[in-house]
């Protein structure tokens, strides 16, 4: 489970993000929407335990982040917007390299199984990642956190600059994550990617969370005529 | 064009790093021509007193037989030069004091190197060391970024769209960090000047221009080298990397490789093989003190001939004086033989090192840099052949006295006067003529200029091939 | 992870990256080079030290042959008799060699500055001009000689900074290393590890070279334990750089900016520092232009030799207590060829006095430098090395000390022997060479 409660961050003079409170549940995916600066990575970083809140805490599972980092870590997946990987490795390399800093140890099939999961052509599982396209390498992120087992994703706009069949692969792939039991927070500025994955969605401004609803509740019309209402008052 | 260079210079003018960094490095110019300067007129100082103290020893000899008076001898002190505080070259390790006597031709011994431990392997703050090994590596730190910076944040798309000709853009950042290693090098030259103004000759200011040109060419072939490869590859760590790697190599690695490998190649004699050699080639000549010698023998029957006289007791002149002035003359050819093989295998040497110009720049620019602040070795040998040139005129001197003086042969106990050792010139060091030793160096000049055309040529060639995106 | 696995994927980092294994074949080749250019001075010196140590014996067998002969010496030369101490002594070719050491082939140090063979008589002075150094290029002097103690002081942190570079920085520049932490290790763990990886790869060829150095000249036969102490301070200056740019990619972003700053540092250590300190060495105690000793091997030589007979003799009787009551003391048809042979040792003392303010100049130079190590790391490991292989200038001021005292001991020798009118014959020939030859 991932709660926020009543956290503040700061940097310098701008408040990043104020007050804000939210949780998301054991199989749930919440989708946070936001223009830049909305304080969406911070919040995604404050439960990373990159940032410790100014007030307030984040929890995962019922850990503080910022006491617990290194425990937290090790049940967390995260996608960043660009999975950036060591370009002379293959993706196999890469996926057994970060799965062994992580303590885990697959066998060469266990590990182009967890490729195959997440979507990766078996074709470019040996080729340098040098030669990936940014949705391949997404792919490869994917099978990092997946391989860890972990119950609890956070991505940071993970569909920024996929093509659309990416897009809809890494939607079915959250799906059934979630479906699994993991707990997932998006962040994102993807209005009708939001709409057809998350359970929930919220809209945060200037640090706050001024909405929240749930999916199945608004058309993706109706999502992006209440996020431009929010973004221009 | 000029548009952009002003705009770059815009630039590095209101960049915080670089301020810190030009500062920096303004005050280690300064200090270093500061300090520069402090060491040659103490040494200057310490010079000029020596050469006195020994003046006045011996102008105070009061009466001293001749021969005995070149026993005796005198000593020569290798003079500091005004140059040598922008570059000190081989200064430090070629010793400082000469001794002048008869029969034999000494060295140059206590090099400032042997008095004390190691401290620095690239040798003292000079500005050389900072110009030479430093800036270069600052012009490299500005310039790798340059184009694959515009290139990765867009702006050289929009500047191309605008008009500019991608090869303008190139020459513009070229030219603005060319521009920056230039200002560098004109305050030091210039602190340089300030601090020696009354010294100021056309001499040390033709050899001064020339120290300028040639850093000045090197500054343009790294400026304009790391320039191409920030805009052949977008990755600027790749350019980073690769102008870092040539400036190992071509200021630390080369440079060492091919002068401990030129020293083989050239080979130079040891110094007991030397010693030997002429040792033996000496023996074969008069021997000045030993009057049962045969040449001798032969040298005594031709000036009795020459005299008339039967026996050199009859001679109105003392013979020692000219056996020993033929033994000295004798020893001249052979220390001429032996000292100008060593002088040829330097010099071959030296011609080999500049060779290695072709591929690494900075052995010319390193040559040129002491050739023309007149501390290489070069002018390490022309000061050594003065100095031996002087003491044959010096030894000359005292043997005709000997000879001529008045005493007869045979009479080693006859004085000169302190009249005629006041008439005994002292040494006075001609410094070498940059116009007479200028062509040593046109190799130099000339690898610097082609490397210099290569540099431009690879702008140009370059450019043509930029990809924009 | 465990850190053979980090170990295991940074071989792949490093082998697949071009640019870092050409640098450590570079630095293998140049560490190489200077091995041999080591090696080969110390056979160079070796091979000079035979030749004259050949050629002595052979001039000395032509003198002990007049004793067998029957003849006091040379015909041509008959002013030498060699029955007497004087020039019994003077035609034992007596000589002491600084063999060289065979660590040289690690460091040459200040090898190239001195002289390493000196004929000892008893006008000899341990700064006569023939302990200058070998004839050499002054430029090559100049630029440096490319030893193994080059590569490892000036290259191997170059070397180091190639490979560490973009440890880190790398993954922060392309937005990974938040990934990577994710993956619950520990920043310091990751980052040490990968950087012990290139200490271990370094400390492995560093080992490597060294024994190879070792098979070059005899070093595990002659000088085992400078192996050892050779392996420890080289160990010891990669740690140093080691920690230096470790903490320095820790706290760094950027590749560039951990390559600016790894670069400054060692700008700052290699040239800087030891430039100015160099510099200012330079101006508090310029070179000495031995006027003192020219003073004392000329004027004051000149002057002593020109006092009276009496003054001298009561000079040399109060150097040589045991010489006033001797025989020769008391013949004075032989004392005054006894008190001219003797002059030397009042030149001697002479030349001894001027000799200690000289190095005491040199000393208090070798003071100031030793008082900047603490910020002159670089000047400090050079001259332990230069320790090590014994071609430091305090081995080299050993070697003059030595001289020194075969010097007096010659002298005090001959003197008394005179003195006391010793008859040389080829057993007492013999017993100088075996008394005063170190």
């Amino acid at each position: 489970m991932i709660q926020i409660q009543n956290a503040s961050k700061s940097f310098k003079n701008t408040r990043a993000v104020q007050n804000l409170s939210l949780q998301v549940d054991k199989g749930e995916i919440l989708g946070l929407l936001g223009a830049n600066g909305a304080g969406k990575s911070t919040c995604i970083h404050m439960l990373l335990g990159f940032i410790k809140p100014d007030s307030g805490s984040a929890l995962i599972n019922g850990l503080d982040t910022s006491q617990k980092a290194r425990e937290v870590r090790k049940i967390i997946g995260y996608i960043p917007e660009n999975v950036n990987l060591y370009p002379f490795l293959s993706g196999i390399e890469n996926l057994d390299y970060f799965c062994r800093l992580a303590g885990l140890k697959y066998s060469k099939i266990a590990l182009h199984d967890l490729l195959g999961a997440c979507g990766l052509q078996p074709e470019a599982h040996d080729k340098k990642v040098s030669a990936y396209s940014k949705g391949m390498r997404q792919k490869v992120g994917i099978a990092i956190a997946y391989a860890k087992k972990a119950r609890v994703y956070l991505l940071d706009e993970p569909a920024s600059g996929l093509d659309p069949l990416a897009s809809s692969e890494l939607s079915s792939l959250l799906k059934t994550l979630a479906a699994e039991g993991a707990t997932i927070l998006m962040a994102s500025h993807d209005i009708f990617r939001v709409r057809e994955v998350c359970h929930r969605i919220g809209i945060l401004k200037q640090g706050q969370l001024v909405k929240e609803l749930r999916g199945e509740e608004v058309s993706a019309n109706e999502l992006e005529r209440l996020y431009l209402e929010f973004m221009k008052n | 064009m000029w548009l952009m260079i002003k705009n770059e210079w815009q630039f590095l003018l209101r960049s915080r790093v670089l301020q810190g960094i030009s500062l920096a490095f303004l005050l280690a110019l300064g200090v270093s021509v500061y300090l520069g300067n402090l060491q040659t007129n103490s040494q200057a100082e310490q010079y000029a007193a020596a050469k006195e103290h020994l003046r006045a020893q011996w102008e105070s000899i009061d009466a001293m037989n001749p021969h005995g008076a070149a026993h005796y001898g005198t000593y020569v002190f290798k003079p500091s030069n005004l140059l040598s505080s922008l570059d000190e070259g081989v200064r430090s390790v070629t010793g400082n004091v000469l001794r002048v006597e008869g029969h034999v031709q000494n060295e140059m011994v206590h090099s400032e190197a042997s008095q004390m431990q190691s401290v620095s392997k690239f040798g003292k703050l000079k500005s050389s060391l900072l110009l030479q090994y430093i800036l270069p590596l600052v012009l490299v730190f500005l310039a790798f970024h340059s184009v694959s910076k515009e290139k990765q944040s867009g702006r050289l798309k929009s500047l191309v769209l605008q008009g500019a000709k991608p090869s303008s853009i190139v020459w513009a950042k070229t030219i603005s960090v060319w521009l920056y290693g230039l200002v560098l090098l004109s305050l030091t030259v210039l602190t340089y000047a300030l601090f020696n103004l009354p010294s100021i000759s056309a001499e040390i200011t033709s050899r001064t221009l020339l120290f300028y040109l040639s850093y000045a060419l090197y500054y343009f072939i790294l400026s304009g080298l790391t320039v191409f490869f920030s805009a052949r590859w977008q990755n600027p760590t790749v350019a980073l990397t690769a102008m870092l790697g040539i400036w190992i190599v071509w200021t630390i690695f080369l440079p060492n490789i091919f002068m401990t490998s030129v020293e083989k190649w050239h080979e130079l004699p040891s110094r007991e093989e030397f010693k030997t050699a002429m040792r033996e080639d000496r023996s074969k000549g008069i021997d000045g003190h030993n009057p049962a010698d045969a040449r001798g023998k032969e040298l005594e029957d031709q000036i009795l001939k020459e005299y008339g006289v039967d026996s050199l007791s009859q001679l109105p002149i003392n013979f020692d004086g000219i056996r020993m002035q033929a033994d000295e003359e004798y020893g001249n050819k052979v220390w001429d033989k032996h000292f100008g093989h060593l002088r040829n295998v330097l010099a071959r040497q030296k011609q080999s090192y500049q060779m290695a110009g072709i591929i690494d720049p900075f052995i010319s620019l390193q040559n040129a840099s002491m050739g023309f602040s007149g501390s290489d070795n070069l002018h390490h040998q022309e000061f050594l052949l003065q100095v031996e040139s002087y003491r044959r005129d010096f030894i000359k001197m005292l043997n005709d006295k000997h000879a001529y003086g008045g005493s007869k042969t045979g009479d080693w106990s006859w004085k000169a006067d302190n009249a005629f050792f006041k008439s005994v010139p002292d040494f006075a060091y001609q410094p070498t003529a940059m116009a007479s030793v200028f062509p040593n160096y046109l190799a130099d000049l000339i690898l610097l200029a082609c490397w210099t055309v290569f540099a431009a040529v690879l702008l140009v060639w370059g450019t043509k091939r930029i990809q924009v995106i | 992870m465990s850190i053979l696995d980090i170990f295991l994927f940074e071989w792949k980092h490093f082998s697949r990256n071009p640019f870092k294994v050409v640098a450590l074949l570079l630095f293998l080749v140049a560490a190489a080079y200077g091995l041999h250019h080591g090696a080969s001075l110390y056979h160079e010196q070796t091979a000079t030290i035979d030749v004259i140590k050949t050629q002595a014996a052979e001039e000395r067998q032509k003198y002990i042959s007049y004793f067998d002969e029957g003849k006091k010496g040379p015909e041509d030369r008959p002013w030498i008799d060699l029955t007497t101490p004087f020039w019994a002594i003077w035609y034992n070719g007596i000589y002491h060699f600084k063999a060289p050491s065979p660590a040289l082939v690690y460091s040459i140090g200040q090898a190239e500055q001195y002289g390493f063979y000196k004929r000892v008589t008893f006008w000899a002075s341990p700064y006569d001009s023939d302990m200058t150094q070998e004839i050499a290029n002054p430029e090559r002097l100049q630029t440096g000689t490319l030893d193994f103690a080059f590569a490892l002081l000036f290259l191997l942190p170059l070397l180091l900074l190639i490979l560490l570079y973009n440890l880190r920085s790398a993954e922060a520049e392309q937005g990974f290393l938040p990934l990577i932490e994710v993956q619950a290790i520990s920043q310091n763990t990751w980052l040490l590890s990968r950087v012990a990886f290139y200490v271990a790869l370094l400390f492995v060829a560093i080992a490597a070279l060294l024994v190879y150095g070792a098979f070059l000249t005899p070093v595990f036969s002659s000088a085992p334990a400078a192996f050892g102490r050779m392996l420890l301070f080289s160990s010891f200056y990669l740690l140093f750089w080691s920690v230096i740019f470790y903490f320095i990619i820790r706290s760094g972003k950027s590749i560039m900016g951990n390559a600016l700053n790894m670069a400054g540092v060692w700008l700052v250590f290699v040239f800087l520092i030891p430039g100015l300190v160099h510099q200012w060495v330079s101006i508090k105690k310029p070179a000495n232009l031995m006027t003192e000793f020219i003073d004392a091997t000329r004027d004051e030589q000149e002057k002593l030799f020109n006092q009276p007979d009496s003054v001298i003799q009561a000079q040399l009787d109060a150097l040589f207590p045991e010489i006033v009551d001797s025989p020769v003391a008391r013949d004075s048809t032989k004392r005054n060829l006894a008190m001219n042979r003797s002059s030397s040792a009042l030149a001697n003392e002479l030349k001894k006095s001027s000799i200690g303010v000289i190095e005491a100049d040199n000393q208090t130079k070798n003071e100031l430098i030793r008082s900047t190590y603490w910020f002159n790391p670089i000047a400090f490991f050079q001259n332990q090395l230069n320790a090590i292989s014994e071609s430091h200038y305090d081995h080299y001021q050993h070697y003059r000390d030595q001289i020194q005292r075969l010097i007096d001991k010659q002298i005090r020798t001959m003197v008394l022997d005179t003195w006391n009118g010793v008859k040389v014959d080829k057993e007492q020939f013999l017993h100088y060479n075996k008394n005063l030859v170190p």
